[in-house]
C-alpha cells in the first residue's frame, strides 16, 4: 500500500516537473537550499534540504521540552508548588515563541537573502531560453511563497504540537487544547511569515529605490543591522511580557514591537486578551496584510528593475577600500606592521572581512549579539541607579563593554576559520614560506585593532566622564590587558592565514565549544572589571597587576612552546581521527 | 536569414555599438571580431534577444525577432562568454533542466543528453556536480546545452575558452559541418586562426563601429594582406603591438 502511494506520488511529481513552468519553480526552490553563489562548492557548509529543515526545527523542540518542568503538574505537586493558571503562566512563553519564530525566520531570510531573488547566473542561464519573462517572474514568486510557508511551518512545528500539550497537562479538555493549539500555530506561523515578507519587502524596496551599485554596497550593512534587530527582538522575551502584564500601560517602544502584536492576536483568539490585547491583534492583522501587499508590489518593481535589466548593468563603481582612501590610517599601519607577511595580510584580512558577504554577516551576528547583551547590561545597571543621584560605580555598568569586546574577539576568531575562496589559495601556497609565518601575530593585530577603538574611544571616555580619570584609566588598562590575553589565548594554536583554510575544526565539537564560549563570556565580562574595581579601593593593589600580566604572558608562551611541533602553516585542517589504528601487522 | 539592421546600443547616451548591419544566410558562418570592449558582447546580447537595441532591429527571415521572442529563442542555441552554471547541479541535471525548459520531449531529451555527454567525453562525470568540473568541462556542458535542441541559429561567444586541443579540434570541424548543413552561425572569438578556418564571412568592430565586413578572402584582399591576424591589426587594433611590448618591458624595469 505504502509502496503504491509512493509510486503514485513519484509519478505525479515527475509528470509535474516535465512542465517547464513547474520545473522552473522547483529550480527556484532548490537554489535557496543550495550554495548557488559559490562555484567552488568545497568551502561552503552545504547542509541540503533535509538537514537544513531539521536544524531549523530543533531549537523550537529543545525550548519546548525545557518547558515541561514549568507546566508538569506532577513535578509541581512533588515540589509542593502553588495553585497554577496555565493560561496566565503561558503568556511569557507565548511571547517568546512569537519572537523566536520571527527571529529565526528573519535570520534565515537574511542568510538566504541573495538566493531568494533571481540573479545574474539565473539571467545567463534562463534568459536565452524560450521562456516568457512573466513565467520566470511567476515561477520565482511561487517559489518564494512556498519557501516562506515551508520555513514558517518547519520552525514552528515542534512548538505548535508540544507547547499546547504541556499547557493543557493540568487542563485536559480536548476542545480547549485544540483551540489553543490552532491559535498558537496560527500566531507563530503568521509571525514567521510577517518577518519573512517584511525582509522580502525591505529587499525589494532597496532594490527599487537604490541604484544597483549602491544597493550592492548597502545590502550588507542592512543585513547586519537586521541581524542586530532580530537578536534584540529575541532578547526582549525576558523583559517585555512583564511590562505587558503590569498595572499601567506599557511604554511606546513595547507597543511598537511586532511580537507584541502577534501575542495580542494569540491572546485575543484564545479569549485571554484581558482587555489590553485586542488592539494589538488588529495591528497584527493590518500589519501582516500590509507587509504581504508591499512585498508583492515591491517584488514586481524590483524584478523589472534588477532582473530584466541585468544585461544593461554596466559593471562600474570603484571598490577602493576605505582604508586605502584614508591615507593616514595606511601610514599608521606601517608603525605596527612589521615585515612583508604582516604588511600583506593585515589589509587582506580586513578587506575580506568587510567585503565578503558571509564573513561580514558572521562577524555582524557576533557584533550584534554583543551590542544587544551590552545594552541589556547597561539597562540593568541603570535600573539599580537611584533617580536624581549621581551615577554610582556598579559592576553592571563597568562590565557592560566587556560583553561587546568578548563577542567581537570571538566573532573575529571564528570568522578567521571560515574559508573565503579556496581556489585562490594557490597564490599563498606559492609565495608564503609555510615553515616561517606570522599568521597568529597578524590575526592578533587585526583583533586588537578592532577592539582597541571600542575601549579607548568609547568605553574609556565614558568612564572618565562618569567616574573620573582614575576609574577610566584603570578600567581601560584592565580591559586592554584582558582583550590582549583573550586574543593571545584563542590564537595559541593558530597556524592558518585567516579565511584560507578548508575546514573549521571547531565544527567537530560544537556543543563543547558553545559551552566554553558561554562560560568564557561569564568570566571575561565580570572578572577583569571587578578586579579593576578591587584595585581602585587600595592603590597598593596595583602592584599586583604587573606580576599577573607577566604570569599570563609566561603561561601563554609555555602553551605556544607546547604547540611548536605543529607550527607550519596549513591550508587543510583535518580533524584528529576519533579512532587510530596501531598498524601492528605492518612490517 | 538573420539580419542586423542599424543596430545601436547606447549606455548613458554613449554608443557601445553604433549602426551595425550585417546579414547571415543559412550555411554562412560570420566571424565577429574586435578588441576587448569594442561592443562584441553587446551585439551578441542584442542578437540573442537579451538586450533591446536603442535603435535598429534584428530580423529573422524578414521578421523582427521581438514580435515572437520566445519562438525566436526556441530556434536559437547560445554559448555565452561566461560559463555561469549552477554549481550544485550535476552535468546531467543541468542539461535535463535546460532541455525541459526548452520544451524538449522527455525521451528525446534523455537520449540526446546521454549521447552528447558520451561524444564530448563527459559521460563518466555526468553525476558529479558542476562545482567539480574544470573550465573546459563546463564549456562542453554549455556547448551541449546550445546544440541539443538542434537549433537553426547558433551564437558562439568565445566557445573555445578552456577547451583542450582535441575538443577544440572537434568543435572547429563541428562548426564547419553545421554551417554546411545550413545553420546560421555567429562566431565571436579572439582566436583568429580558428576564425580564418571556420568562418565564411568576417565582421570587424572598432569602438562600436564596423570597420570591415565581407567574406574572409575579400577582407584580406582589401587590406592587401594574406593572414587574418595582419588584417585584424590593420583594421581593428587601436595600438601598435610592437610599441606596446616595448613599453611593457620598459615598465618592468622601472
Amino acid at each position: 500500500m505504502l509502496h503504491a502511494v509512493r509510486q503514485f506520488t513519484d509519478a505525479r511529481r515527475k509528470r509535474l516537473l516535465r512542465s517547464p513552468f513547474w520545473r522552473l519553480v522547483a529550480h527556484f526552490v532548490a537554489r535557496v537550499f543550495e550554495n548557488g553563489s559559490d562555484d567552488s562548492g568545497e568551502d561552503e557548509l552545504d547542509l541540503g534540504v533535509g538537514a537544513l529543515l531539521a536544524l531549523l526545527a530543533v531549537p523550537g523542540l529543545f525550548v519546548t521540552i525545557l518547558l515541561l518542568d514549568k507546566y508538569s503538574s506532577l513535578l509541581r505537586m512533588m515540589r509542593g508548588g502553588p495553585a497554577f493558571d496555565p493560561y496566565t503562566a503561558a503568556l511569557p512563553d507565548q511571547y517568546f515563541y512569537v519572537a523566536f519564530s520571527m527571529a529565526i525566520t528573519g535570520l534565515v531570510a537574511v542568510v538566504k537573502w541573495q538566493s531568494i531573488f533571481p540573479d545574474r547566473r539565473d539571467y545567463t542561464n534562463l534568459a536565452p531560453l524560450p521562456l516568457p519573462t512573466r513565467n520566470i517572474f511567476m515561477a520565482n514568486l511561487i517559489a518564494v511563497l512556498a519557501i516562506a510557508v515551508l520555513f514558517a511551518v518547519d520552525i514552528n512545528v515542534a512548538s505548535s504540537l508540544l507547547f499546547p500539550f504541556f499547557v493543557h497537562l493540568e487542563l485536559p479538555v480536548w476542545a480547549l487544547f485544540i483551540r489553543f493549539a490552532a491559535v498558537h500555530a496560527l500566531s507563530v506561523i503568521l509571525a514567521s511569515l510577517f518577518a519573512f515578507f517584511g525582509l522580502f519587502a525591505l529587499t525589494g524596496l532597496l532594490m527599487t529605490v537604490l541604484p544597483r551599485a549602491v544597493f550592492r554596497a548597502v545590502s550588507l550593512y542592512v543585513r547586519v543591522a537586521v541581524i542586530v534587530y532580530l537578536i534584540g527582538l529575541l532578547v526582549t522575551a525576558s523583559t517585555v511580557p512583564h511590562l505587558l502584564t503590569a498595572a499601567h500601560p506599557p511604554p511606546l517602544w513595547v507597543r511598537l514591537l511586532p511580537p507584541v502584536w502577534f501575542l495580542g492576536l494569540a491572546r485575543s483568539l484564545i479569549g485571554r486578551s484581558d482587555g489590553i490585547f485586542v488592539p494589538y491583534a488588529w495591528i497584527a492583522i493590518k500589519a501582516f496584510a500590509g507587509v504581504c501587499l508591499a512585498a508583492l508590489v515591491l517584488y514586481a518593481l524590483s524584478y523589472r528593475r534588477h532582473f530584466a535589466l541585468v544585461p544593461e548593468a554596466v559593471e562600474k563603481g570603484s571598490r577602493e577600500g576605505l582604508l586605502r582612501r584614508w591615507l593616514p590610517v595606511r601610514r599608521l599601519q606601517g608603525l605596527f606592521l612589521r615585515g612583508p607577511f604582516q604588511r600583506a595580510f593585515y589589509p587582506f584580512i580586513l578587506t575580506t572581512l568587510f567585503r565578503s558577504d558571509k564573513h561580514s554577516l558572521f562577524f555582524g551576528a557576533f557584533f550584534g549579539l554583543g551590542v544587544v547583551l551590552t545594552s541589556q547590561r547597561i539597562a540593568s545597571g541603570m535600573n539599580h541607579q537611584h533617580a536624581g543621584s549621581a551615577l554610582s560605580l556598579n559592576g553592571d555598568l563597568l562590565s557592560a563593554p566587556m560583553l561587546l569586546i568578548y563577542c567581537m574577539i570571538l566573532g573575529l576568531r571564528f570568522a578567521f576559520e571560515v574559508p573565503a575562496d579556496l581556489r585562490a589559495n594557490w597564490i599563498h601556497r606559492m609565495l608564503v614560506d609555510t615553515g616561517k609565518h606570522e599568521a597568529a601575530v597578524v590575526a592578533r593585530k587585526v583583533i586588537l585593532s578592532a577592539v582597541l577603538p571600542v575601549i579607548l574611544l568609547v568605553a574609556m571616555p565614558m568612564y572618565i566622564r562618569a567616574w573620573g580619570w582614575q576609574v577610566g584609566l584603570t578600567q581601560a588598562l584592565v580591559m586592554v590587558s584582558a582583550a590582549w590575553f583573550l586574543a593571545e589565548y584563542l590564537l595559541v594554536k593558530f597556524r592558518k592565514i585567516p579565511f584560507t583554510c578548508s575546514y573549521p575544526h571547531w565544527s567537530e565539537h560544537t556543543i563543547f565549544s558553545v559551552l566554553l564560549c558561554v562560560l568564557g563570556m561569564l568570566v571575561f565580562s565580570t572578572v577583569p572589571t571587578a578586579m579593576g574595581q578591587w584595585m581602585l579601593e587600595s592603590p597598593l593593589r596595583f602592584l599586583l597587576l604587573p606580576p599577573i600580566i607577566f604570569a599570563a604572558y609566561k603561561w601563554l608562551a609555555h602553551l605556544r612552546e607546547e604547540n611548536e611541533y605543529a607550527s607550519g602553516l596549513i591550508f587543510e585542517d583535518q580533524p584528529e581521527p576519533a579512532l587510530e589504528l596501531l598498524n601492528l601487522s605492518r612490517n | 536569414m538573420l539580419e542586423a539592421r542599424g543596430l545601436t546600443k547606447c549606455y548613458a547616451s554613449l554608443p557601445a555599438v553604433n549602426d551595425v548591419s550585417f546579414r547571415i544566410r543559412p550555411g554562412e558562418v560570420l566571424g565577429y571580431l574586435g578588441p576587448n570592449g569594442c561592443g562584441k558582447s553587446t551585439t551578441v546580447k542584442m542578437l540573442t534577444g537579451l538586450l533591446e537595441p536603442t535603435r535598429g532591429e534584428v530580423l529573422l527571415h524578414g521578421q523582427n525577432i521581438n514580435i515572437d521572442l520566445a519562438g525566436y529563442k526556441k530556434r536559437l542555441g547560445y554559448v555565452p562568454e561566461e560559463a555561469l552554471l549552477y554549481p550544485y547541479l550535476t552535468g546531467w541535471e543541468y542539461l535535463e533542466f535546460i532541455g525541459t525548459l526548452r520544451g524538449m520531449e522527455e525521451s528525446r531529451l534523455q537520449l540526446r543528453i546521454d549521447e552528447m555527454l558520451r561524444l564530448l567525453s563527459l559521460h563518466p562525470h555526468r553525476h558529479a556536480t558542476i562545482s567539480s568540473y574544470s573550465k573546459g568541462m563546463r564549456q562542453r556542458i554549455l556547448l551541449i546545452a546550445a546544440l541539443m535542441d538542434d537549433p537553426e541559429i547558433l551564437v558562439f561567444d568565445e566557445p573555445l575558452s578552456g577547451l583542450d586541443v582535441t575538443s577544440a579540434l572537434i568543435f572547429r570541424k563541428l562548426v564547419k559541418h553545421l554551417g554546411a548543413q545550413g545553420k546560421i552561425i555567429v562566431y565571436c572569438s579572439h582566436v583568429l586562426e580558428v576564425v580564418e578556418k571556420v568562418c565564411s564571412h568576417v565582421l570587424m568592430l572598432r569602438k562600436g563601429n564596423v570597420v570591415a565586413y565581407d567574406s574572409v578572402t575579400r577582407v584580406q584582399e582589401l587590406a592587401g594582406l594574406t593572414s587574418l591576424e595582419d588584417t585584424f591589426s590593420h583594421f581593428a587594433e587601436e595600438r601598435d603591438a610592437e610599441e606596446t611590448v616595448a613599453a611593457i618591458i620598459g615598465a618592468m624595469r622601472v
